[in-house]
């Protein structure tokens, strides 16, 4: 805590002093990236369009998943209305288009208007804290779910909207290749640009938000102005994902923006591990696949039928499951339970080679804000 | 002068069912400080295993509205034990998230159980029927769960005013730590109150299903029911019935006067209107944190 009292001092009274990184910033980031560009270019080779769709659905997902992160668990403000968002970037989109503009412009103003859409959902949050304020985006999806409807049966009929593919005529195994291409540079920037802000100044500020909310002003945090800045970030970026995934699914209905697709939102987030990066994109991914892979797996284990009257089910029950072990498991979800691991493996690695039999290793303090996020991660955790 | 008295009688019947609704809430929420989005479906076994019994037949039905009510207290109860009881004194938010992921379970598992079927519930004991009041036709088991759901709801709220057990639950609600010093076994109490949160959720699951049908839209319900407990206060018995009623006749008006597509959005609006004003809720206790 005394490190973000030091950082947050010199505001307007002296030159505030240069960001630093910790150690493993750049690896991290590399690593990541390395890892989702593997899969990628693996599928990408491939001749499966099919496949390719699950990848770049897996991506959109991870986008969404690491907006609500930023919200969710570094700024610590539940919300169960990414689908209202998602929502209003197809809708969007799709009536933007309707009025004849083309896509991209469509897509910008639709981000501009969520981001005032963020605002207004932010302002509940500056009097409201926890369950009170996920009642309240609740209050947004059911607003925003309503709108929708109005729209849709106005316009469309209870189908949809139907779309036409965005990259010309080109074959489906192509479009998903350039999809591939956009969706993997859109993360890249997202997930960077996410671990440099959240490891940074402004993320040590909203977690000084999340744990002790009443404290930080003390400390010269604006409370009001990190708030709204993350609901907009969050808005914005879930806003970018509905409205790239109206051309990438083709088709626009409030079938796909339900109360469900808000709580496998969270659930993403949970199963991966609040707060951590690549725990968001892992659970993303996990979500994503599940019900694929349980459609798969019952296929071959009790036939089609079953499959498809029990596999939603089944991957939904599962995914439930997942939440409630991992949540009060209470170690942060699978981020967690690779960072105990991954401890407990330097423990002994270092133990052995110093000789401490199984004491505790000495280590040097590192720089950088990563450990006292830990620890203040592991002492918010710890009843 | 017809449409005001079906905007009453639908409101108060409805007012009647969201009150039990949150009164488990609420009595969920005294307990562990959790706001649990897994009630409806509580109240969706509570209503499929009464209906599942009468279909197959050959049970009084005492019976099955005692397995009815228990098993949705069964869930209730075994889930504090295998997951809550270790998210006690985390913030409140994390007892949230795994009640997401309990009612994510429960719904597979009533998928896996009952099928994509409807049930019929019907109790006896409340006859069918058409009566009038003010010279307009309304629906006998409408009245009667009205009036049932009040009784019940003013019981409750006794009970925990004024019996030795009431105070227990209410202290160990109000601080764990103090009340597990001075020899409560808050455990038991958080057992107890997550038992009873899941038979109030199978009682007005079996209610709503007796007037309607037993159907996945029961879920729905306990949704519509969040703004009910939050606006009457979220820890206070006697918000669940005053908020219960109030949403309850609102959106009796709303459907009636306005659509019924716009009921969610109008009470979820009238939420949010009412959050900002007043967070606390019409009864409830006004939270203020020192430093």
């Amino acid at each position: 805590m005394s490190e973000i009292v030091a950082n947050a001092k010199p505001a307007g009274l002296a030159a505030r002093p240069p960001e630093r990184r910790p150690a493993g910033f750049m690896l991290r980031n590399f690593v990541r990236l390395a890892i989702v560009a593997a899969v990628g270019a693996y599928y990408a080779a491939g001749t499966s369009s099919a496949n390719l769709f699950q990848l770049n659905s897996c991506m959109l997902a991870a986008i969404g998943a690491l907006a609500l992160n930023l919200l969710m668990g570094t700024a610590g403000q539940p919300s169960l209305g990414s689908t209202a968002f998602l929502g209003l970037g197809g809708f969007g989109t799709v009536a933007l288009l309707h009025a004849g503009l083309p896509f991209v412009p469509a897509l910008v103003v639709v981000t501009l208007g969520a981001c005032v859409g963020g605002l207004l959902l932010g302002l509940p949050s500056l009097r409201l804290r926890g369950v009170y304020l996920a009642l309240a985006t609740l209050g947004a999806f059911f607003f925003l779910s309503y709108v929708g409807n109005r729209y849709q049966n106005a316009d469309a009929g209870p189908a949809g909207f139907v779309l036409g593919p965005l990259f010309g005529s080109a074959p489906d195994l192509v479009q998903q290749r350039y999809w591939l291409a956009v969706l993997f540079c859109l993360l890249a920037v997202t997930s960077v640009g996410l671990d440099l802000l959240s490891s940074g100044r402004i993320g040590r500020a909203l977690r000084m938000i999340r744990d002790h909310e009443a404290a930080a002003p003390a400390l010269g945090i604006p409370v009001t102005t990190y708030k709204l800045g993350a609901f907009v970030l969050y808005a914005a970026l879930t806003a970018i994902v509905g409205s790239l995934g109206a051309p990438f699914v083709g088709n626009v209905s409030t079938d796909s923006y339900t109360l469900n697709g808000a709580i496998a939102y969270v659930a993403m987030i949970v199963i991966g591990g609040e707060d951590s990066i690549s725990g968001a994109i892992l659970g993303a991914f996990i979500v994503t696949l599940l019900p694929t892979f349980v459609s798969s797996e019952t296929t071959a284990v009790a036939g089609s039928t079953f499959s498809a009257t029990y596999g939603p089910s089944v991957s939904e029950g599962i995914y439930g499951l997942a939440i409630l072990v991992l949540v009060s498991a209470g170690r942060g979800g699978l981020a967690g339970l690779g960072r105990t691991v991954w401890r407990w493996a330097r423990h002994r690695a270092l133990g052995r080679a110093a000789g401490f039999g199984g004491g505790r290793p000495v280590a040097k303090a590192p720089a950088g804000g990563s450990v006292a996020a830990d620890e203040a991660r592991a002492g918010r955790l710890r009843p | 002068m017809t449409l005001l008295v079906t905007a009453i009688v639908g409101g108060l019947t409805l007012g009647g069912i969201l009150t039990v609704i949150s009164l488990g809430m609420v009595l969920a929420y005294r307990g562990t400080g959790t706001v649990s989005f897994a009630h409806g479906q509580l109240m969706l076994f509570g209503a499929f295993i009464v209906g599942w019994l009468e279909a197959k037949g050959g049970w009084p039905l005492p019976v099955e509205l005692i397995i009815g009510l228990s098993l949705p207290g069964a869930i209730a109860a075994c889930f504090y034990v295998l997951f809550l009881r270790r998210l006690i004194g985390l913030p409140e938010l994390f007892g949230l998230l795994a009640t997401l992921g309990l009612a994510s379970v429960l719904d597979a598992a009533a998928i896996a159980f009952f099928g994509a079927n409807d049930y019929a519930v019907r109790i006896p004991g409340v006859s069918h029927g058409i009566v009038n009041v003010l010279g307009t036709a309304t629906s006998r088991p409408s009245l009667i769960i009205a009036g049932a759901t009040l009784v019940i709801a003013l019981a409750l709220a006794g009970v925990l005013r004024f019996t030795h057990l009431g105070t227990l639950v209410r202290a160990a609600g109000q601080d764990p730590l103090l009340a597990s010093q001075g020899g409560i076994n808050i455990h038991r109490v958080f057992l107890g109150a997550w038992a009873l949160s899941g038979a109030l959720a199978g009682l007005a699951g079996i209610a709503y299903a007796d007037l309607n049908i037993a159907s996945s839209g029961i879920e729905e319900v306990a949704l519509a029911a969040l703004p009910a407990m939050v606006i009457g206060g979220m820890d206070s018995i006697a918000g669940a019935l005053v908020g219960g009623m109030l949403v309850g006749i609102f959106e009796g008006f709303i459907t009636t006067y306005v659509s019924s597509d716009l009921v969610d959005t109008a009470s979820y609006l009238l939420l949010l209107a009412l959050l900002l004003l007043r967070p606390e809720g019409l009864l409830g206790t006004r939270y203020v944190s020192r430093l």
